[in-house]
């Protein structure tokens, strides 16, 4: 049950995690107020799957604090868990079982009345399309539909926190913008976190974590994190844009390049950069490349993932 | 055509993974070959290079009938599969070694293909290492290495970039480039749409069928609403520009105008080059369509229509 | 086929082998642990079994019987009084055998043969032992019949000496070439033939799955590598571990438990070092049809089981129903047990045991052919 929500939502501080010798989480620190899509980003092995795990109550973990919907993690949660809904990376449900007997077990485990359940599961199974395939077994569903299937049984009790584990990881394209809108809808009664490894869901969400061996390396809003970014951002355009790219990475001053479309996509850091005016006059005079003007662009989602990947490298 | 197939089919019992794939690779290029998972691109690339043998169907690759003589192909591709084939508890040198051993490079020649390659993909750091032991993004990026190190003629990439971080992602996407610009024919698969924006051709397969086969330019001709063009400037030359850019819209906006083409010609690339020097202090913005974009609208079309688009 | 790919693949599998800390001790340590285990602890020697025995004759004829039977070390006998004594021990299981002397052995003894007394036979005693324990049974009863014979004619020459004209001789059955009837070098080697029948075959089936979950197989095969070269590759520095263990084994065999081929040692050597090779093909060929390493240990397992209980190992074929025994004939370990044994306790060599060489090189060339096919089979 969702209700005004507990202050603060999530509050982690040192939250580490070992296995064996392996440290997966190395001191998180984490303040949620409120209810939004919180998106969990970072290469893999950074650590993604055990914090939204830790969170969702599944592991032991050591922490200076932390609680989530003001339970404490490090003592009983099954209190928790009942307010969570969990989705992890790989599908964890029935495949032998029907859709809706998959969504029964689960009412039944939460002990949901039944008229509730009827109601729940109906608008649910509306909202992801999957009426007309309730009762089918999950095995037969496409991949696409077994993720909606399992976010849908996710959020069957209501739960004040939902996290999600790369629920878009290989899904198709409609699928995917589908299992957006299906999760910004539930933005008002549940605090979403999830991870994923797509640039345009990144950027879309409210809040972004950038991951990596097990540290938060950044936080904040997508558009707050991509003005802070130490990298800019250039637009070469021309007929053949592999060659305009080949020929940039020729100059000092560029980290990166390489051919998206009709223009030659061009990274340089904020700390070698000549400047702007210069950037752009040596791009047009582009030995080779028949560049046609130039732009400098603004960072966008790859750019900004791609500088703080970066600045861990060093 | 160096790559070509007619009516590729691979069913596994009941299941049809792949159903009458038709599609031919133009040497030099890079080909990619997207789609969900569990949409055929796997089976498809293992057919392609003699490692599945389809159900119905042919394929020809640089000249070879897979089918029939899957070894000939060997010595001319290089491939590497979704789980990097780096063998554990041996190094990256020791494995570097034990692939060149079976293409038959070795000594002096080794060295130099060697070296080169580490230079290239940054691994020289990782040479001693072994592959448990390093990121996944390093991985990928030795098993690329791997891939190339006896001069393939055709790269088979089987989602190279999954679960990498981004750096390497970009790192990649680079290196591929230049093995087309050398020559090379790279087939790839993923499910990163806006990967496709490196390509040069793009199928699109869904449930075992190919629902779009073209360039990416063509494919944003067809299924987005064009490339928007601000110009800040000067609105006098409206009626020049239009008739430099056929095919598009031209609007005025308060600062300027704002032209929408369909695609990106050269000719227009040229006109506009020519508005800026004619006029510095224009300011030109472009943007393109994104790649996510018309493949929603390519499979919103598609279940509109029910079918085929 | 290129050598230098050959060797080039060998060099991989052997530094991966070699490396493997794991795998390299589970390679020597389970070969030696079975062969002590099978040698030592479950040898169905039969020594100092305890023997109840009740004498009630106690005469100088009897009492000798008793004596001769301690002498040989093979019985411990122990007396009881009384013969309900005796059965309750029997069946409490406190003796393992039991012996019961008339009273009036002594008598019967010095019965002439030629004596015209109705009702006069050989002297007899009766001889009762728990069935249950079958090897065991089987061994004492040959046993016991054997001494006690021998020891009743012995003792009839002495009365003949006398003057009498009994004719006490007794058919004495011998064991050749295992006199002592000691199970240690029947299991012994038997052990080479279930070692390198399990352990290959599982290394094998393990190695291939493992290879293939980690995409290097498919890897391999897109390279120039051939069948012939990969499969190679991987049986031959597998393979020569194995015959190193097959050294070692005979060493402590030898040293330890005091049982040294008869037969030539290097002959066993070859061909036990075929045998691993068939081994190590039949894992190739599980491994083919399994998709995770849990799933190839399953199949070994399941096939080793019976492999064990029909390949003579530690049941005689002999004792097996005709269709069963028929199968054990296709199981390559029956043939390869047979060749040890013969090797190992009755000196065979190549020219005696050719049919059952010539079986060996039949299932090679077939499994061999099998794991080719696998590994080339594309889907």
């Amino acid at each position: 049950m969702s209700g005004p929500p507990i202050q603060p939502l999530v509050q982690l501080r040192g939250l580490e995690k070992r296995y064996g010798g392996r440290p997966a989480l190395r001191g998180i620190d984490l303040t949620i107020d409120e209810r939004q899509i919180l998106c969990i980003v970072g290469p893999d092995g950074a650590g993604k799957t055990t914090l939204l795990r830790a969170i969702a109550g599944l592991l032991e973990v050591h922490a200076t604090e932390a609680r989530v919907l003001g339970y404490d993690l490090t003592a009983d949660v099954t209190e928790l868990k009942a307010r969570i809904g969990y989705v992890p990376q790989s599908f964890s449900l029935y495949r032998e079982l029907s859709v809706m007997e998959n969504l029964t077990f689960t009412a039944r485990l939460h002990r949901m009345a039944e008229a509730e359940f009827a109601a729940r599961s109906r608008e649910l199974l509306e909202r992801t399309g999957l009426t007309a395939f309730a009762d089918r077994a999950a095995a037969a569903l496409s991949g696409g539909m077994r993720q909606k299937l399992a976010i849908a049984n996710a959020l069957l009790a209501r739960p004040a926190l939902l996290a999600l584990d790369e629920p878009t990881a290989g899904v198709d394209v409609v699928a995917r913008a589908e299992i957006w809108a299906l999760l910004e809808r539930e933005r008002r009664d549940a605090l979403i976190l999830w991870s994923t490894s797509y640039l345009d869901e990144a950027e879309a969400c409210d809040w972004l974590i950038y991951l990596d061996e097990g540290r938060v390396v950044a936080s904040g809003t997508p558009a707050a994190l991509r003005a802070a970014v130490p990298l800019e951002l250039y637009r070469a355009w021309g007929d053949d844009a592999r060659t305009i790219a080949r020929a940039a990475r020729a100059l000092p001053y560029v980290q990166g390049a390489r051919a998206a479309g009709r223009f030659a996509r061009i990274e340089v850091q904020q700390r070698r950069t000549p400047g702007v005016a210069r950037v752009l006059r040596d791009l047009e005079r582009l030995p080779g490349g028949t560049v046609r003007f130039a732009e400098q662009a603004e960072p966008d989602m790859e750019s900004t993932l791609l500088a703080l990947a970066q600045g861990l490298a060093g | 055509m160096i790559i070509r197939t007619r009516g590729l089919t691979k069913r596994f019992g009941d299941f049809t993974a792949v159903d009458h794939l038709s599609i031919e690779v133009e040497p030099g290029t890079i080909f990619a070959f997207l789609g969900a998972n569990g949409s055929g691109k796997s089976t498809t690339i293992r057919m392609l290079i003699g490692l599945l043998r389809p159900t119905e169907g042919t394929v020809e690759v640089d000249g070879i009938d897979v089918i029939r003589h899957p070894r000939r192909v060997r010595d001319r591709i290089g491939y590497m599969g979704q789980k990097v084939s780096l063998y554990q508890g041996l190094s990256i040198r020791e494995n570097v070694e034990f692939y060149a051993g079976l293409y038959g490079l070795a000594g002096a020649e080794l060295e130099r293909r060697w070296g080169a390659l580490r230079e290239r993909f940054a691994l020289s750091q990782a040479e001693r290492e072994k592959p448990e032991d390093l990121p996944a993004g390093i991985r990928q990026r030795a098993g690329l290495a791997l891939s190339t190190l006896h001069n393939p003629r055709l790269l088979f990439l089987d989602e190279p970039t999954a679960g990498v971080d981004v750096r390497s992602r970009a790192l990649f996407w680079e290196l591929i480039q230049d093995e087309a610009g050398a020559g090379v024919t790279v087939f790839v698969t993923t499910h990163f749409l806006e990967e496709t924006d490196y390509c040069d051709w793009v199928s699109f397969i869904d449930a075992g069928h190919l629902i779009a086969n073209a360039a990416p330019e063509e494919l944003r001709r067809r299924y987005s609403d064009g490339y928007r063009v601000d110009i800040e400037g000067v609105p006098a030359e409206r009626d020049r520009l239009a008739a430099l850019l056929p095919g598009g819209r031209i609007e005025a906006t308060p600062s300027g105008l704002q032209l929408v083409l369909p695609t990106l010609e050269p000719a227009a690339l040229a006109a506009l080059e020519r508005l800026v020097a004619d006029h510095p202090g224009t300011r030109v913005r472009i943007e393109q369509p994104s790649m996510t974009d018309v493949f929603r609208r390519v499979l919103a079309e598609r279940a509109a229509s029910g079918g085929e688009p | 086929m290129s050598w230098r790919r050959l060797r080039t693949l060998l060099r991989r599998e052997m530094l991966a082998t070699y490396r493997d800390p794991f795998t390299m001790s589970i390679l020597i340590a389970v070969p030696l642990v079975a062969l002590l285990l099978f040698g030592f602890v479950l040898s169905t020697k039969v020594k100092h079994m305890s023997l109840g025995v009740h004498d009630a004759s106690d005469t100088p004829a009897s009492r000798r019987l008793v004596a001769d039977l301690s002498a040989s070390g093979t019985f411990d006998p122990r007396p009881f009084a009384t013969r309900e004594e005796l059965e309750h021990a029997l069946v409490s299981g406190t003796v393992s055998a039991a012996l019961v002397i008339p009273p009036d052995f002594a008598r019967d003894f010095g019965r002439d043969l030629g004596d015209p007394t109705p009702g006069s036979a050989r002297p007899e005693v009766q001889v009762l032992y728990d069935g249950g324990e079958a090897p065991l049974a089987g061994n004492a009863e040959a046993f016991l019949r054997a001494l006690i014979t021998s020891s009743g004619a012995s003792l009839a020459e002495r009365h003949r000496a006398g003057g009498s004209n009994s004719a006490g001789v007794g058919v004495v059955t011998r064991a050749l070439f295992n006199p002592t009837l000691d199970g240690v070098p029947f299991m012994v080697s038997g052990t080479f033939g279930f070692v390198l029948s399990f352990l290959t075959t599982l290394i094998t089936a393990v190695s291939i799955v493992n290879e293939r979950q980690a995409g290097t197989f498919d890897q391999l095969q897109v390279t120039p590598a051939t069948a012939v070269e990969i499969l190679l590759g991987k049986i031959l520095p597998l393979g020569a571990v194995f015959v190193l263990d097959v050294v070692i084994m005979m060493m402590i065999a030898g040293v330890v438990l005091h049982v040294w081929p008869h037969g030539s040692f290097l002959f066993f050597v070859l061909v036990s070092a075929f045998y691993v090779l068939v081994s190590l093909a039949l894992g190739l060929i599980f491994s083919a049809t399994s998709a995770t390493a849990a799933e190839a240990v399953q199949k070994t397992v399941l096939f080793s089981i019976p492999l064990v209980q029909l390949s003579g190992f530690a049941f005689p074929i002999r004792n097996m129903p005709a269709v069963v025994r028929w199968l054990t004939e296709l199981l390559p370990a029956t043939h390869y047990i047979r060749l040890s044994r013969a090797i190992y306790l009755r000196a065979a060599g190549p020219i005696a045991l050719l049919p059952e060489i010539g079986f060996l090189v039949l299932f090679g060339v077939i499994l061999i052919g099998f794991a080719l096919r696998t590994i080339e089979a594309r889907g």
